[in-house]
């Protein structure tokens, strides 16, 4: 049973309660305006969330470590008094099918020595490579706390932006900017082949560049994303990678818990079914339960496809925006599995509790296992042998599971949301997924089948229609070049406004993209509250 | 004083168009080839008694036409043909589909941004990571020629060279033969496939780069612009490798020849892969180990195959034919690719066909014909080694594609030779088998072949590069010779 509003006229409303939602909502009440947000589920958090799905289980249902969640947010909205505390991951670990693991650890000494049992070669060039990456961090970080630059633009002020970004670059010596250069166009394996040999240093490393995209490891373009583990370094004190205490959703919940502190008034079970536009202007919107509620601007977190095509109607937008909206590409590639075991999961070549099992497990044998993986998705199946990135939060985070027992968090790739039967026919596939990961899985750990308690498959079909991301991308729109920065969502577009006089955006469909960042949010409130719109 | 100021490495399109301008500009040249003859990968041979190869790359429709004009080739012969030919898919049982009976917005989108890409062909490279000039003249003035599109076309631009060729033309097209018919041509000897993002720009270049070909094809060619350098005073010398460069006092100033000669000259203009050149080819310690690990990583992974038929006649299928090729779906050049990922080869590989005696009779004798089939996806480091099982194996995998695309065409066959990428590693002087002297692929487009010598001038002093491993890249242009030329000129 959803609740009503209290009032029938707000300064803000926001559709989507996820965590970017939640961001732009607290900023605006931060600013004294009076700010209604609208989750259609009946848990905030979209999908950085938390359910507890089986009795005495917490499970991060989506997402399920925090990325890079930026600082200057968790400072501006005090999320740490509001209850937000990440435990920093340590540890990344490749159990290997002959018996063989390399775990690496955020102590580059205790990395150097594991890696060098594989390749003294690699071991030596860790250092070097870690260094490469925190100077490339540099210029990266303009780019994700800036609004995207418009190169379009004849306006001073966009000229001197986009000559200060080249400039950053101008002190620098020719081999850090060449550096630059091959990590925005390269493959991540091909970025990786500039210092390293083996391929259980690579294969590991290389698989964040393809998370949440329909991309191989030595696909062009997929470098760029190896810096996400180096920007936390720069971040300065704050971790960034890690788990949230309480799952993903303590993140959503505590900028809840701000946002309600500034005065915004937040709805369960309350779907917006239409965004209301009368004179080219948004008026407000109409729940599904036909409750009209009235906003001077309507800002949507949820992804470019439901907010322009669904919530609003093609009828609303030119031609050419809408074919934009049309061509932006959304296509899923990822499922997740979701574990309540009743025992602890023991890899046969590490055995026993330690903590290589206290970051986060990737079954990534080697390149060539990874590649296979996305050929087989190309033509319409989800991977036999995936790539599952495996956390086990119960380890470091007591409270979300009972003692002794555990939460066992499983993302898949690739799980193409267009199977050759078509979307609509996952739930028929959906178990088989499940058992291609726990078959999988059980190679690596040979108790697991019988420690199960419970399993939860999630598809990209199912991520559609739970948490409403279109086509079950996770990122809301893929993170490939050509709808970043000032093409996304669309050209002319990249700055939260929208064509209609009122309407904003502000999820990761806008830039700088998905992840758990906040910055879509944070930037997209700001962007408002600067226009003096409101 | 030595008699040559320049010396030209390589005598193929971009090494005779280089000496060619440097001769016309008034230098004493000599090109050094290590074949008997000119062309380099537009050089003949003959593969079967009477019937001679067009070359590796045979299709001249990228010739820059403004080179036709600066090196007087009509004088010696070049003509171009009125219209292009396309490459038409062939389908099962001869049917076909020819994309250029499509006209569309896509076609007339490229009609506006053709000056950009023409601009980017005939002009100098803009040096974009170079240590200590930000251009910012260039980037101001190349800046306002993509805004002067106006802004829709001008974010367009920008938004599709990084994308992958099948999701930009899917949204231009829905026949899986047409997709392919303007796919397959686009991606020869590169290592992208349909949806490898960057492939776009291949399909950008390809399009706007190729305007008519020439008359007579490569053979005609190749011997206007010989006849062109000779009349212009270049002098050549034949079967003569250059084993390493002369280098003296840290300035290279000649080449040293196999037989141990050593040729002296004030600048050396290598038209090789710049990569071999750079890493084996000096005396050790001269280039720091920065830069050795950027032409190390400069890619250079052959992926062609080359299978020549000389026939008795044109088979049924190829009338009214002349460039073809046999992918009836992006999906299918998409799986053909897939295998070169683990060092093997498709049973149902891509294949490019040039019916190149149409437009060079001389190629095969009265009656016959000569096909060139250019075979994709095929691994330079094929896993277990080219043998002559594994030879065999991509002959029987071809010629049973052939044949069901082409009916009849084995009973045609009176010879034939099949060149893997080892082997046109040897024959052509390329190094991976890598047709275009370094992968075609976006970043190595804007760079090329790295940031301290990607206007045709090195760091080491004498030494400049004007072949395809230069801006802008290894098809057959011209332009890198052109454009060296004229920047050693100092235009």
């Amino acid at each position: 049973m959803s609740a009503h509003p209290r009032a029938s006229r707000y300064d803000a409303i926001v559709i989507g309660g996820g965590h970017n939602g939640l961001t732009a909502a607290a900023y605006l009440a931060k600013a004294g305006r009076k700010v209604l947000v609208l989750e259609r589920r009946h848990v905030l958090g979209g999908a950085a969330v938390s359910e507890q799905l089986y009795p005495g289980f917490t499970f991060s249902v989506c997402s399920y470590v925090v990325s890079l969640l930026r600082p200057h947010i968790v400072r501006e909205l005090q999320l740490a008094r509001h209850g937000l505390e990440i435990i920093p991951l340590d540890c990344s670990f490749l159990p290997l099918p002959n018996g063989d693991s390399l775990a690496r650890w955020s102590d580059g000494e205790r990395t150097r020595r594991e890696v060098a049992r594989f390749s003294p070669h690699d071991s030596e060039r860790l250092g070097e490579f870690g260094l490469a990456m925190t100077k490339l961090c540099r210029f990266a970080k303009q780019i994700i706390d800036n609004p995207a630059p418009d190169p379009a633009s004849l306006a001073p002020r966009e000229l001197l932006n986009l000559l200060r970004l080249g400039r950053s670059m101008r002190g620098d010596p020719t081999d850090l900017r060449w550096l630059n250069f091959k990590l925005l166009t390269t493959s991540a394996v091909d970025f990786l082949d500039l210092w390293f040999e083996s391929d259980q240093l690579k294969a590991p490393m290389s698989v964040s560049g393809i998370i949440g995209t329909f991309l191989g490891v030595r696909s062009p373009g997929t470098a760029y994303v190896l810096l996400h583990h180096y920007m936390g370094e720069i971040d300065g004190a704050f971790r960034a990678w890690g788990f949230s205490k309480g799952g993903t959703g303590g993140v959503s919940m505590a900028i809840a818990r701000a946002a309600r502190a500034f005065g915004a008034e937040i709805l369960e079970q309350a779907a917006v079914a239409e965004v209301r536009v009368h004179g080219g202007k948004a008026r407000g919107v109409v729940l599904e339960n036909g409750d009209t509620i009235d906003a001077e601007v309507v800002v949507s977190s949820v992804d470019p496809n439901r907010t322009f095509l669904q919530l609003v109607g093609e009828r609303h937008f030119d031609t050419e925006f809408a074919d934009q909206i049309k061509r932006f590409k959304l296509r899923g590639s990822s499922g997740k599995v979701n574990l309540a075991l009743d025992r602890l999961p023991e890899f046969s070549c590490r055995p026993g509790d330690g903590p290589h099992l206290y970051g986060d497990i990737a079954i990534a044998p080697s390149i060539d296992y990874l590649e296979r993986a996305y050929d087989e998705a190309k033509y319409g199946d989800f991977s036999q042998r995936p790539y599952i990135n495996v956390v086990i939060p119960s380890l470091v985070d007591p409270s979300v599971a009972p003692p002794g027992k555990h939460v066992m968090s499983c993302f898949v790739q690739y799980a193409p949301y267009d199977i050759k039967e078509g979307a609509e026919h996952w739930p028929q596939r959906r178990e088989a997924l499940g058992d291609a990961v726990v078959d999988t899985l059980a190679e690596y750990i040979p108790g697991l089948k019988e420690s199960i308690l419970y399993r939860q498959v999630l598809t990209p079909w199912d991520l559609e229609q739970e948490f409403g991301l279109t086509e079950g991308n996770i990122f809301q729109g893929e993170l490939s070049q050509e709808q970043l920065l000032f093409l996304r969502p669309a050209a002319g577009w990249a700055r939260y406004r929208t064509p209609i006089d009122g309407l904003w955006a502000c999820g990761s469909g806008t830039h700088p993209g998905g992840g758990i960042m906040g910055a879509p949010g944070e930037l997209a409130a700001k962007a408002l509250l600067a226009s003096r719109r409101l | 004083m030595s008699r040559y100021d320049e010396i030209v490495i390589g005598a193929g399109i971009d090494g005779l168009v280089a000496a060619t301008s440097l001769a016309l500009g008034g230098r004493r040249v000599l090109v050094v080839e290590r074949a008997g003859h000119a062309g380099g990968r537009c050089g003949s041979h003959t593969f079967h008694p009477g019937y001679a190869s067009p070359g590796l790359l045979s299709d001249t429709a990228a010739f820059r036409p403004l080179l036709a004009k600066e090196l007087d080739l009509e004088r010696f012969g070049l003509r171009r043909n009125e219209s292009a030919e396309r490459c038409v898919t062939l389908l099962g049982g001869g049917a076909t589909v020819d994309p250029a009976e499509t006209s569309s917005p896509w076609h007339a989108w490229l009609g506006e941004v053709a000056p950009i890409i023409e601009g980017f062909l005939d002009e100098p490279p803009l040096e974009l990571l170079h240590p200590e000039r930000t251009p910012l003249d260039d980037l101001l003035h190349r800046g306002f020629e993509i805004r002067r599109l106006g802004r829709k076309t001008m974010m367009e631009f920008l938004r599709v060279p990084p994308m992958a060729l099948a999701d930009w033309l899917r949204e231009s097209f829905d026949d899986e033969a047409i997709l392919a018919a303007l796919a397959a041509p686009a991606l020869i000897g590169t290592w992208l496939a349909p949806r490898s993002p960057g492939s776009a720009f291949n399909l950008l270049f390809d399009e706007i780069a190729g305007s008519t070909q020439v008359r007579g094809g490569t053979p005609a060619l190749v011997d206007a612009l010989l006849a062109a350098a000779t009349a212009a005073g270049v002098e050549f010398r034949y079967d003569s490798e250059v084993e390493r460069l002369h280098v003296k006092d840290g300035v290279v100033s000649g080449v040293v020849l196999s037989a141990d000669a050593t040729l002296e000259c004030e600048r050396v203009a290598a038209s090789c892969n710049p990569r071999p050149l750079m890493l084996d080819k000096l005396p050790p310690g001269l280039l720091p180990w920065r830069q050795r690990r950027r032409y190390r990583a400069y890619r250079c992974r052959g992926t062609t195959a080359q299978l020549l038929l000389a026939l008795d006649g044109v088979p049924p299928a190829l009338e009214q034919i002349e460039f073809a090729q046999t992918a009836a779906s992006l999906d299918e050049i998409e799986r053909a690719f897939d295998a070169i990922k683990y060092r093997m080869f498709s049973d149902a590989p891509v294949l490019w066909l040039h019916l190149a005696s149409r437009d060079a009779p001389t190629l095969a004798p009265a009656g016959g014909a000569v096909l060139s089939v250019l075979i994709h996806y095929v691994p330079y480091d094929l896993d277990g080694g080219w043998t002559d099982q594994a030879r065999e194996r991509l002959h029987a995998v071809t010629m049973r594609r052939l044949e069901d695309r082409v009916p009849g065409i084995g009973a045609r066959i009176v010879g034939s030779q099949l060149l893997d990428p080892t082997a046109i590693e040897r024959r052509y002087g390329l190094p991976g088998g890598q047709i275009h002297h370094g992968e075609h692929a976006l970043d190595q487009w804007l760079v090329r072949p790295d940031p301290q010598a990607a206007a045709y001038r090195t760091p080491l002093a004498g030494l400049w590069l004007c072949g395809g491993g230069s801006h802008p890249g290894g098809a057959l242009t011209g332009a890198p010779g052109r454009l060296a030329a004229r920047a050693m000129l100092g235009h």
